[in-house]
C-alpha cells in the first residue's frame, strides 16, 4: 500500500487555506425512488413439513416481488406470528445472548440498530429477509455484495449434512429446517436441469453461483392450525424509520402433513467414471410435485455442485452424465474420483420449480392456499 | 510502437544533440546577458520619421523604479537590452538633431521580448505618439508560445484586493488552468504532479511528490505567468505546463504597504506588509514581504452530527501560516552591469484538526476500549478465522508500540501534555537562491544561480482513523531537499537573432518516513507472511491466541538482554511487562517496532537547452529550440528481490529461478530530447496569429517509483537470526515473491536476520512492491492562437490546443507468466501479479482557451477567461485517487478502453471585473464558473469472463475489479436471481443518473465561488490608506463535488439503508469523537457524499496603508 499523504495534505490541509476555496462546489445528484409500497407484491403461505416421517414441522412460502418478478427489496425485516399454540423453541443463542423468539409465538428478524449498540438475537437476525421466492440470508450491507447462494465473498458458510455422513458448505443460503442442528440440515438449491444450466463458466454467472431458491423455508416447530401473520419492515436511510411496511396473513387449515417421501435410489455407475442414475418413486399422498436435489461434493476441493430434477408426481429415473460431475465443466474434465454424491427428494402440493427463478417472472406466482412439503432422507454414494 | 518511436528518435537525433550540447557549452563561456526565466528583453529599431531611415547612434535609456538600462542603436538602428528586471519602463531615445522622445509604459515580463520600435522626429517637428501596449492584455502579437501574464493590477482584480494571496484562485482565473475535482490547480488537464512551478526561477516542487511546496500562498509576486503546453526550450520537466512567478524588487523611490484585516463568518485575521527600497544609484535594493494568517473554523457547532453536516475530516480546525519573502540585490561593476541576488522564501504552515476538542480527554487507542475491541474482533475474524481465542486487551497493550510522543500506557497524546492535536499537519518551506548576473554589453546577459528548496511536511495523526483497526495512527515526514545550480544566458546576434541557452543540475534528496504503531500490529500480527508478534511475548506468557495455532513464543524476549533492545521497546506500564532497570531476563513482552515506510532513491536531474528567436521582420517571429532533459536515478538495483516481476522461470517445484522485468535503461538514466517550435505573426495592426509545437517531459515523482521500508526502523534486530514463528526455521520470504501470487510464493528468499525479516514482513503487508522503475512521461503539445485588439483596450485571444501523452504513469496488475505461459485460475481468468506503477497510461486532450481583457485605469476593466477541455485517458475515472494514483484494471487495459477523465470539468471560466471611479471607489466582483464535474460510476465496466475481457454491465457483481470493490457500482442485482455478467437482473439502483462510461454524467453547473470587494481610497489623500470590504463565497457554497458513497446500503431503487455511511461491519463505529457526534460514521447516508470543504461565507474588513 503506497500511502502518500501529500495528496491528503492537498485535499485536507492545504485546502483549508487556499485550494478549498476553489470553484468545484457541487450539489447532490437528483435521485429517483419509485414507490416500493405500491410496486411490490407480497404473498405468504404456510403449511406443514413431513420431516422424514418422524415429525411434523412448520413450512413457509413467501414471494415478495416487483412487477418484473425480481425481489421487491434488498433488505427487509420479517416477523411471522403464529396462532395460539404456536411456540418457538430451539433458536440458538449467539455469543451467550439468548434468542428472543424462544418461547414466543413469533419467528422474527432483528431490525437495523444504531451501529455500536448490541442487536438482539432472533431467528433471521439482521441478515434474513423475504425475497422473490422464500426467506433468505440476503439482506444487503454496505459492502455492496450480492448475497446469492454460493457467493465466495458472502457472509460465511453454512455447513450441512454431517449427520448424514457428508459435509457440504454453502454461503448465503439457509440450511433447513431451522432449529435443528447444523449437521441435520440440508440445502435445497435448484440447479440444472430443473433450471437452465449455469455451470458453464463462459455463461457469466457470478463466481460460485450455486443455484436458485426453492421457495420454502421450514422450521422445527409444530404448527397448529390457524392464522399466521407476516409483517415486513423495509428500512429507510435512518435507523428506526421505515420506508415501507407490509402485512399479510396465511391460513393453516390442516395440520395433517403430506405422506412420507422415500429416499431416491442412487445407482453406482456401471463402469467407473460413468453416468449416475437416480430413481424417484411416485409422489407421496397429497403431493402434486416432486423435486430431486443432487449435490456433488468434490472429493478434492469440497466444492458443491447442485443439480435438481422436476420429478413430477410420477417420479422416474433421472440420469446425470459423468461430465456433469465436474463442477467447473473444465476441459479436460477434472479428476472427480471420490466425490460424494448426495440425493434427496422433496414432495410438495404446489409447483416448486414452476414458481422459481429464473423462469417465473410473475409478480405473484400461483400458490395454493396451504403449502405443504415432505422431506425425504438423503441417499449418498461415493462416486467411482 | 511507442518504444520504437522513442528509440528511433533518439538514434536519429543523436548527432544534432551532440552539436547542440557543444554549442551550449561554448556559448556559456561567452559574455552574455539575460536570465531566461526571470528577466526580459527590450529591443526595437529606431528610424527617422522622414524617409524611414534607420538611425544609428541613438542613445536608448530604459528607466523604471527597479532599474536603469542603456543601449545604443547599431548601424541598422537596432538595439537590444537583455536581462531587464520585470517592471514598467519609460524608454528615452536621444540623438543629436532629433527631438528626444520618451516611450512610456513599456512593461517587461520574464521570458518575453518587449518591442520598443519607434520613429524620431527631427527637431521642431512633431508626430503622433507611439503608444505602448500592456503585456497583460489578451493581444500580444509578438508572443510566440501560448502564455498568460498577470500583472499586479490584474492580480488585485482577480483576488479582490492588493496583496490577495490565494494563488489557487488566481491560477484558476487563467485560460488553460482549472481546478481538478479535489481542488488542486492543474494545467491543460495534466495530473497534479504533471506541471512545473517556479518562483524566481527555482523549481518549487518537493523532492518526493513533485507537488507545490508553498501551500499556494502568493506572497511578494510582481508578475505571475502561466505557460500552458510545452513553452519554449528554457522550460523543462513541466509536463503539461508551467507557472512562473517573479518576486518584486526594491526600488527607488521606496514603496511599501501594510494591511490588517479581520474576517467574520469564521475566526480569522491577517497581517500583511511589504516594503521595497533601493539606493538612488541602484546599487543596493531590497524587498521584503510578510504575510501572517490565522484561521479557525469548523462546519457546524460542537457535537454536530457528522451525518447531517457531511464533515468527515474532523470538527474544529485551526491553521496559521507565516510567509516571509526577501529579495536583496547588490549591483556593482561598470554601470551596475553585475549583480548578486539573494532571494529567500520561508513558509511555515500549520494545521491542527480537532483544535480545542478531543484529544485532551482521549487516551491513545492502546487503552481505548473501543479500539481494543476492534483489534480483537479483526484479528480474531480476519487472521485466523472465527472461533479462535482472541488476544486480550493486556496482550495487545503489551506489544503494540507507543505512538511517537506517547510516554506511557494511557497517556493522553495531545492537549496540555505536548500541545498536540487530534491531527496535526505542518508544511515548512525554506528556499533560497544566490544568483550572480552580468551584462557585459546591452546585448548579452548571463546568470549563474545556486538554489535550494527544503520542504518536508509532517503528518502527525495520532488519533486518525478511529473507526478502523489499521492505519489508526500515523506519523509521517514527506518531502525533502532540492539543491541545484543553473546557468542561463542570452546573446543578441545581429538584429534578427536572439540566442538563449542554459544548463541546470538538480539533486533531489527525498525524505519519507511513515511510522505507525497500530499498523505494526497489523503487519507483524499475521496479515503478512508470518506472525512475528508471537516472538515478542515470553514463552511463559504466550497468548492462547498463538498457541492454538501451534506457534511458540519467546524468541525475541529471549534476546532482550543480550541484544539490548531499546528501552522504548520495553513498556514498563503495560500490565504484562516487567522491565526493571537492570538486565533481568526474561521479560514478559517487548514492544513491536513501528511499521515504517521509507524511500531509498535520490535523483540527479540535468538539462541543456538552446533556442533562437528569429525576427525577420517586426511582425514575424520564430522561436526554435531544442531541450535535453535527463535524470540519473540513484536507486537500488532492480533485482529479483525488489522489483515487480512480470514473469518468471520455474524449476520443477514451481520455485522461480529467474524473474523477468519489464524495464529497460530508459528508467534508470532517461534522456528526452524535446524540440520546440513557435511562430508569431502580426497580420495587421490589430490581428495576430501564433502557433507552437513542443515536446515536453515529466519525470515521475520519486514517490511513484520507490516506497521501500525503512531499514533503520528494525536495526535493533540486526544481530538476531531470522526465525519464522510458524515454522521455527529461518524465514524465506525476504523478497517480492510472496506478493506475486501463489505460484511464486514458493520462491525461497532467506532472510538475512530478524531485522531483514521484519522489513519484508512490513513490506509485504503494508507497502507492496518496493521498486517500480518508470520511464518519464512525455507530451506532444500543439496550440494555435488568434488574437485581436479592439478599441478601448479590449482584446481577445482564442487558442485551440491538443496534447497527447506517452508513457503516462498508472498502476495496474499484469498476468503472471510462467515459462512464457500465462497463468490462469480455475475459472480460466488470468492470475494477476500485484498492482504496481507502470508506464501503460495514456491520455489526450483537446480544447480551447479564451481570454478577453479590458484594461483601463478608471472605469470598467477586467478579464474573462474560459477553457473548454475534453480529455480522454485509459485510467478509469472518478476513483478518489484518479488524479494522483491513477490505476487501470487489467481487463480495461486489455480492451484498450478510453474514458473521459473524471477530475476535470469540461468547461470552466472566471470573470473578474473592476469598476474604479475617480472619486476613489472600487467595486470588484469575481465569479468562477464550472460546467460540472464527472461523477458517475458508469453503466459498463471491464472485467473477465472465463479469461476473456469484456465491457460488461456495471453491477455490484461485475465491478469489483473496476473500482476495487463491489461498493463502486450504482446498480445491484437480485441476490436470489442475479442473472449473468452479460444480462444481469438489476434489482435496484441508487436512483441517480448514469451513463455508459464512468464519469459520463456531470454534476450541476455552478457559479462558485463568488466574491465581491468594495473599497475606498481618498483621491485627495491616498496616503491615508485604503479601506475595503471583501465578501468571499457570497452564496456560502460549502460543499465539494459529490463522490460515490462507497458505504452505500441499497434497499430499493433510490432508497438507502440505515447502515449507509458505516463500514460493512456496522458495529465498528464509535459514536462520538472530535467533538462531533457520529464522527466515525465518516460518510453520509445518501447515494453520493457531499463534504463541506470550501471556506464559508466570509466578510473581510481590511485597511491598507501605503508607506
Amino acid at each position: 500500500m503506497r500511502v502518500i499523504y501529500r495528496a491528503l495534505g492537498a485535499a485536507a490541509g492545504i485546502s483549508i487555506l487556499a485550494a478549498c476555496t476553489s470553484g468545484q462546489s457541487g450539489i447532490q445528484p437528483p435521485s429517483n425512488a419509485p414507490n416500493v409500497q405500491q410496486n411490490s407484491t407480497l404473498q405468504f403461505r404456510v403449511g406443514t413439513v413431513n420431516y422424514h416421517g418422524t415429525a411434523t414441522y412448520f413450512n413457509t412460502v413467501v414471494t415478495f416481488r416487483q412487477a418484473n418478478g425480481l425481489s421487491a427489496t434488498l433488505y427487509n425485516t420479517p416477523t411471522i406470528t403464529g396462532p395460539a399454540g404456536f411456540v418457538v423453541n430451539g433458536c440458538p443463542a449467539v455469543s451467550g445472548a439468548a434468542c428472543v423468539d424462544n418461547g414466543t409465538n413469533h419467528i422474527s428478524g432483528t431490525p437495523p440498530t444504531q451501529p455500536g449498540t448490541a442487536a438482539v438475537v432472533t431467528t433471521f437476525a439482521q441478515t434474513g429477509g423475504a425475497f422473490s421466492y422464500g426467506f433468505a440470508p440476503a439482506n444487503s450491507s454496505t459492502a455492496g455484495t450480492a448475497y446469492y447462494p454460493g457467493n465466495p465473498s458472502g457472509r460465511g458458510f453454512n455447513w450441512f449434512g454431517a449427520a448424514n455422513g457428508f459435509a457440504a458448505a454453502l454461503s448465503d443460503i439457509y440450511g433447513q429446517p431451522f432449529y435443528v442442528s447444523s449437521a441435520s440440515k440440508l440445502p435445497y438449491v435448484l440447479g440444472p436441469p430443473a433450471v437452465p444450466d449455469f455451470h458453464n463458466p463462459s455463461s457469466g454467472f457470478p463466481a460460485g453461483f450455486a443455484g436458485y431458491d426453492s421457495g420454502f423455508v421450514t422450521f422445527a416447530v409444530t404448527p397448529p392450525v390457524g392464522t399466521y401473520a407476516l409483517h415486513l419492515d423495509v428500512p429507510g436511510p435512518n435507523v428506526g424509520v421505515n420506508s415501507a411496511t407490509f402485512d399479510t396473513t396465511a391460513q393453516l387449515s390442516s395440520a395433517t402433513p403430506l405422506g412420507t417421501e422415500a429416499p431416491p435410489v442412487v445407482a453406482e455407475p456401471v463402469t467407473p467414471g460413468g453416468a449416475v442414475n437416480f430413481t424417484v418413486g411416485p409422489a407421496p399422498a397429497g403431493a402434486t410435485s416432486q423435486v430431486l436435489y443432487v449435490v456433488d461434493v468434490n472429493g478434492a476441493t469440497g466444492a458443491n455442485t447442485f443439480y435438481a430434477f422436476n420429478a413430477g408426481v410420477a417420479g422416474g429415473t433421472f440420469t446425470l452424465p459423468a461430465a456433469d460431475f465436474h463442477p467447473s465443466n473444465s476441459n479436460p474434465p477434472a479428476n472427480t474420483t471420490n466425490d460424494t454424491i448426495l440425493a434427496y427428494v422433496v414432495g410438495a402440493d404446489w409447483d416448486i420449480v414452476g414458481d422459481a427463478a429464473p423462469n417465473n417472472s410473475s409478480p405473484a406466482p400461483p400458490l395454493p392456499a396451504q403449502t405443504d412439503v415432505s422431506f425425504g432422507l438423503p441417499n449418498i454414494i461415493t462416486y467411482q | 510502437m511507442l518504444n520504437e518511436l522513442t528509440h528511433r528518435t533518439k538514434a536519429g537525433l543523436r548527432g544534432a544533440m551532440t552539436f547542440a550540447l557543444l554549442l551550449a557549452f561554448v556559448l556559456c563561456s561567452m559574455p552574455s546577458a539575460f536570465a531566461q526565466v526571470i528577466t526580459g528583453t527590450i529591443q526595437g529599431t529606431v528610424t527617422s520619421s522622414q524617409g524611414n531611415t534607420k538611425l544609428a547612434g541613438v542613445q536608448v535609456t530604459a528607466q523604471a523604479p527597479s532599474g536603469r538600462y542603456t543601449a545604443t542603436t547599431d548601424p541598422n538602428g537596432f538595439f537590444s537590452i537583455n536581462g531587464v528586471t520585470p517592471d514598467t519602463y519609460n524608454i528615452t531615445f536621444t540623438r543629436t538633431g532629433y527631438e528626444t522622445f520618451t516611450l512610456q509604459g513599456v512593461t517587461v515580463v520574464q521570458g518575453q521580448v518587449a518591442n520598443a520600435t519607434t520613429a524620431l522626429n527631427q527637431s521642431l517637428q512633431r508626430i503622433g505618439r507611439t503608444q505602448s501596449r500592456s503585456t497583460a492584455g489578451a493581444f500580444q502579437p509578438t508572443q510566440t508560445t501560448d502564455q498568460y501574464n498577470v500583472n499586479t493590477q490584474q492580480i488585485s482584480t482577480t483576488l479582490g484586493k492588493q496583496g490577495g494571496n490565494n494563488e489557487a484562485n488566481l491560477l484558476a482565473s487563467i485560460p488553460g488552468a482549472s481546478f481538478d475535482s479535489s481542488g488542486y490547480p492543474v494545467l491543460r488537464g495534466g495530473r497534479e504532479y504533471e506541471e512545473g512551478f517556479q518562483y524566481e526561477g527555482i523549481d518549487y516542487t518537493d523532492a518526493f511528490t513533485h507537488q507545490f511546496v508553498n501551500s499556494l500562498i502568493l506572497n511578494g509576486a510582481s508578475n505571475f505567468q502561466v505557460q500552458p503546453g510545452a513553452g519554449d526550450a528554457s522550460i523543462g520537466n513541466a509536463g503539461t505546463g508551467a507557472i512562473n512567478v517573479v518576486a518584486k524588487r526594491g526600488t527607488s523611490p521606496a514603496f511599501g504597504q501594510l494591511e490588517a484585516n479581520t474576517r467574520f463568518g469564521r475566526f480569522s485575521h491577517e497581517l500583511r506588509g511589504e516594503y521595497g527600497w533601493a539606493t538612488p544609484n541602484g546599487r543596493y535594493s531590497d524587498y521584503a514581504s510578510v504575510d501572517f494568517n490565522r484561521d479557525a473554523f469548523h462546519y457546524g457547532g460542537s457535537n454536530s452530527d457528522a451525518l447531517l453536516i457531511g464533515a468527515f475530516f474532523g470538527g474544529r480546525s485551526y491553521s496559521w501560516a507565516n510567509d516571509v519573502v526577501n529579495n536583496f540585490v547588490y549591483k556593482f561593476g561598470k554601470d551596475n552591469n553585475q549583480s548578486l541576488q539573494f532571494f529567500m522564501d520561508n513558509t511555515q504552515f500549520d494545521l491542527r484538526l480537532g483544535y480545542g476538542v478531543g484529544p485532551q480527554g482521549l487516551p491513545y487507542k492502546d487503552t481505548d476500549a473501543f479500539s481494543i475491541a476492534n483489534f480483537q474482533a479483526n484479528f480474531n475474524g480476519n487472521v485466523f478465522g472465527t472461533g479462535g481465542p482472541a488476544l486480550t486487551a493486556n496482550q495487545i497493550q503489551a506489544v503494540m508500540p507507543f505512538t511517537p510522543g506517547q510516554r506511557f500506557l494511557g497517556d493522553t497524546v495531545g492537549g496540555a501534555n505536548n500541545q498536540r492535536n487530534v491531527e496535526n499537519y505542518n508544511q515548512p518551506n525554506m528556499t533560497f537562491k544566490l544568483q550572480y548576473s552580468i551584462t557585459p554589453s546591452s546585448s548579452s546577459f548571463l546568470t549563474a544561480k545556486f538554489y535550494r528548496v527544503d520542504s518536508t511536511d509532517l503528518f502527525d495523526f495520532p488519533y486518525a482513523g478511529t473507526s478502523t483497526v489499521f492505519l489508526g495512527d500515523l506519523n509521517s515526514l514527506q518531502g525533502g531537499q532540492r539543491t541545484g545550480f543553473a546557468l542561463d544566458g542570452t546573446q543578441q546576434l545581429g538584429s534578427k537573432n536572439l540566442l538563449g541557452f542554459g544548463a541546470k543540475y538538480d539533486f533531489l534528496h527525498p525524505i519519507y518516513t511513515q511510522r505507525s504503531a497500530t499498523t505494526a500490529l497489523f503487519a507483524f500480527g499475521g496479515f503478512g507472511n508470518s506472525i512475528e508478534a508471537a516472538d515478542f511475548y515470553s514463552a511463559a506468557n504466550c497468548p492462547a491466541f498463538y498457541t492454538s495455532f501451534g506457534v511458540t513464543c519467546g524468541y525475541i524476549t529471549g534476546y532482550k538482554t543480550a541484544y539490548n533492545l531499546s528501552a522504548a521497546q520495553c513498556n514498563p506500564t503495560a500490565p504484562l511487562q516487567v522491565c526493571p532497570a537492570g538486565p533481568v531476563d526474561p521479560v514478559t513482552a517487548v514492544q513491536l517496532p513501528y511499521s515504517d515506510e521509507g524511500t531509498h532513491t535520490n535523483r540527479q536531474d540535468w538539462a541543456l537547452y538552446l533556442k533562437d528567436t528569429y525576427s525577420p521582420t517586426d511582425r514575424l517571429k520564430l522561436d526554435l529550440g531544442l531541450r535535453l532533459d535527463g535524470a540519473n536515478w540513484r536507486m537500488p538495483a532492480c533485482t529479483i528481490l525488489l522489483c515487480a516481476p512480470t514473469g518468471f522461470t520455474a524449476v520443477g517445484n514451481a520455485a522461480p529461478t529467474a524473474f523477468a522485468f519489464n524495464y529497460d535503461s530508459d528508467t534508470r538514466q532517461p534522456r528526452v530530447l524535446q524540440p520546440r517550435l513557435a511562430i508569431s505573426w502580426q497580420a495587421t495592426r490589430n490581428d495576430a496569429f501564433r502557433f507552437s509545437y513542443g515536446r515536453s517531459v515529466q519525470f515521475p515523482a520519486i514517490a511513484q517509483v520507490d516506497v521501500t521500508g525503512q531499514d533503520a526502523a528494525y536495526s535493533a534486530f540486526r544481530n538476531i537470526p531470522s526465525r519464522d514463528p510458524l515454522t521455527g526455521a529461518p524465514a524465506t520470504f525476504c523478497s517480492v515473491a510472496p506478493q506475486v501470487g501463489g505460484q511464486v510464493a514458493l520462491y525461497q528468499a532467506p532472510c538475512a536476520n530478524y531485522a531483514d525479516q521484519l522489513f519484508w514482513e512490513n513490506q509485504t503487508a503494508v507497502l507492496g512492491i518496493p521498486l517500480t522503475p518508470l520511464k518519464p512521461v512525455t507530451f506532444n503539445n500543439f496550440d494555435f492562437s488568434y488574437s485581436h485588439l479592439f478599441p478601448h483596450q479590449v482584446s481577445v485571444k482564442i487558442t485551440p490546443f491538443y496534447n497527447k501523452s506517452y508513457n503516462q504513469i498508472a498502476s495496474t496488475a499484469q498476468q503472471i507468466v510462467k515459462n512464457g505461459v500465462g497463468v490462469v485460475d480455475a475459472n480460466g481468468n488470468p492470475v494477476l501479479g500485484p498492482s504496481f506503477n507502470t508506464n501503460l497510461g495514456k491520455s489526450q486532450i483537446m480544447g480551447t482557451e479564451f481570454l478577453l481583457t479590458k484594461e483601463a485605469a478608471y472605469g470598467l476593466s477586467g478579464s474573462l477567461s474560459l477553457t473548454y477541455q475534453n480529455e480522454f485517458s485509459n485510467v478509469v475515472p472518478t476513483s478518489p485517487s484518479e488524479d494522483f494514483f491513477p490505476s487501470i484494471p487489467p481487463a480495461s487495459l486489455q480492451l484498450g478502453n478510453l474514458y473521459r477523465v473524471g477530475y476535470l470539468s469540461p468547461f470552466v471560466g472566471a470573470l473578474a471585473l473592476q469598476e474604479r471611479t475617480r472619486t476613489g471607489w472600487r467595486i470588484n466582483p469575481v465569479v468562477y464558473y464550472n460546467h460540472g464535474y464527472p461523477y458517475s460510476p458508469g453503466l459498463l465496466t471491464a472485467n473477465y469472463v472465463n479469461g476473456v475481457p469484456y465491457n460488461l454491465p456495471n453491477t455490484n457483481v461485475t465491478n469489483s475489479s473496476q473500482l476495487g470493490s463491489a461498493a463502486g457500482a450504482d446498480r445491484y442485482v437480485d441476490p436470489r436471481n442475479p442473472g449473468t455478467a452479460f444480462r444481469p437482473n438489476i434489482d435496484a439502483t441508487r436512483g441517480t443518473p448514469d451513463a455508459n462510461a464512468a464519469g459520463g454524467v456531470l454534476t450541476a453547473a455552478r457559479f462558485t465561488p463568488v466574491q465581491l470587494t468594495v473599497e475606498y481610497q481618498s483621491p485627495r489623500n491616498p496616503r491615508a490608506g485604503t479601506i475595503g470590504l471583501l465578501m468571499f463565497n457570497v452564496f456560502n457554497q460549502l460543499y465539494g463535488q459529490p463522490a460515490l458513497n462507497s458505504r452505500y446500503q441499497p434497499i430499493a431503487t433510490g432508497i438507502a439503508g440505515p447502515y449507509s455511511g458505516y463500514s460493512s461491519s456496522a458495529n465498528s463505529v464509535q459514536p462520538s469523537f472530535y467533538g462531533i457526534y457520529n464522527y466515525t460514521q465518516r460518510q453520509g447516508n445518501r447515494a453520493y457524499l457531499l463534504t463541506p470543504n470550501n471556506l464559508p461565507r466570509t466578510v473581510e474588513l481590511y485597511y491598507q496603508v501605503n508607506l
